[in-house]
């Protein structure tokens, strides 16, 4: 878990997530499972819904994904990978197979606000400063079309530059979590980023297309 | 990992890498010294940095669970405890350092207690086996004797059903032999009669023909 901020003094006698987990293991201790989930519900919120593009959905995802981990919980072994690593693997699986399901919930943009105004829904916290009207429907704008451009690329491209840019995981890491090569991850990033570049190109009608003549000169990568 | 000197143009992998700020520091300047140089290079970064930004745009709301924002008591008593640890151990220190733990007593103790308890486990996991081992080989026993029963009283059947037919197929030649026999017997019994007859007819006429016509033969 990465935080930007100066954690809390507890933290620093707090056990560790192997450590937890081992308890989970060994007697399926409901606090030390407890407090796995609150360690991790947000970034696997936030990975969820980076990978949907829905946060109702990611919400049903990651409830599915903590079920998941403690019925299998004995599969996980700490001498082979982090607890970090394993419960990566297992969300962004989950994830890839919950999207070749169909969805019978209404799609709806990660960060709308509710219909429901008497519902604060995962967005309780109101921004700090309230945007101009304009300024924020550009954003909203802005908002979707990257949100629909990144839900639009090739699922291992995807889970890559979300973990990468999004979850902050190093290249080293996500090789780790989806057992690739270092090099593979790090060109399929760049794959991401020319895709990216094409698609919000076209959606914002910005100068972002590569320029023409660029082909054959540079080192481009295959898109698959 | 560095350039490579065949192409004209770092890799794709070396620019990720980069971008992200995960080079190396030496890759890194080799990368800006070509990149001062290259203005393709410069635009292809371009677009990824600015691609890059337009993913920034992309925010999502606070999570319910969020950690409450770092404060500023927070910090005072992060500094608080920092106090005290030092505090702690410049005293600790000067006091005097504790003897290290001897970990070669230790660890004979730990023997010593572990040792017993997993002799005996030992012996009652060799037991178990031993007994299933036991086991399955009286079962083996049993299954051999069975199928050599099985097969004796099979060979004994079938010596039987060879010894029965042999005994019909004897008696039945008999048989044709008798009446064979018996046939032959009838057939020569006819024949000598038929012969006697022919011959006491034979003497009947023999003296007549003898004086009659003994002449006439001469």
């Amino acid at each position: 878990m990465r935080a930007g901020r100066l954690p809390p003094l507890s933290a620093l006698f707090a056990p560790s997530d192997e450590q937890l987990m081992w308890r989970v293991q060994m007697s399926g201790d409901p606090g030390a499972f407890g407090e796995l989930v609150r360690r991790w519900e947000s970034p696997l919120q936030r990975l969820c819904t980076r990978l949907t593009g829905d946060a109702h959905r990611a919400e049903d995802l990651v409830q599915e994904i903590f079920a998941r981990i403690f019925t299998h919980r004995h599969r996980y072994r700490p001498d082979a990978a982090r607890f970090s690593t394993w419960l990566w693997r297992v969300a962004l699986n989950h994830t890839a197979s919950a999207l070749r399901q169909p969805y019978l919930h209404r799609e709806q943009p990660a960060d709308l606000p509710d219909p429901d105004p008497d519902y604060p829904g995962p967005c309780a916290d109101p921004p700090d400063t309230a945007p101009a009207p304009d300024e924020a429907a550009l954003r909203r704008e802005t908002s979707e079309v990257v949100r629909r451009a990144v839900s639009e690329l090739p699922e291992a491209h995807r889970a890559i530059l979300v973990l990468r840019h999004y979850q902050g995981l190093k290249f080293r890491e996500i090789a780790d979590v989806l057992d690739l090569p270092e090099g593979t991850v790090k060109t399929r990033m760049t794959e991401a980023l020319h895709l990216l570049a094409r698609r919000l190109a076209r959606a914002l009608d910005r100068s972002a297309a590569p320029p023409a003549g660029r082909r054959g000169r540079l080192p481009r990568p295959t898109v698959p | 990992m560095n350039p490579s000197p065949d192409s004209i143009h770092p890799s794709p992998e070396l620019w990720a890498e980069y971008l992200y700020d995960e080079a190396a520091p030496a890759c890194r300047a080799r990368l800006e010294a070509h990149l001062r140089d290259c203005p393709d290079c410069q635009r292809q970064l371009a677009q990824w940095q600015e691609t890059r930004a337009a993913l920034d745009a992309w925010q999502l709301p606070s999570p319910r669970s969020a950690r409450p924002r770092a404060t500023a008591r927070e910090a005072v008593r992060w500094a608080a405890a920092a106090l005290l640890v030092l505090g702690l151990g410049w005293g600790g220190g000067r006091l005097a350092a504790p003897a290290p733990p001897d970990l070669g007593a230790l660890r004979a103790a730990v023997a010593e207690e572990l040792r017993p308890a997993l002799g005996r486990e030992f012996q009652a996991r060799l037991d178990t086996a031993l007994q299933a081992v036991e086991q399955r080989h009286a079962e083996g026993v049993q299954a051999l004797a069975a199928a050599w029963a099985a097969a004796r009283s099979e060979d004994q059947q079938a010596t039987l059903a060879l010894h029965q037919r042999a005994e019909r197929q004897r008696l039945s030649d008999f048989a044709t032999l008798r009446r064979d026999l018996e046939t032959v017997a009838i057939v020569a019994r006819d024949a000598i009669g038929l012969t006697r007859q022919q011959l006491s007819q034979l003497a009947v006429y023999t003296p007549a023909t003898a004086t009659g016509g003994g002449e006439d033969h001469r």
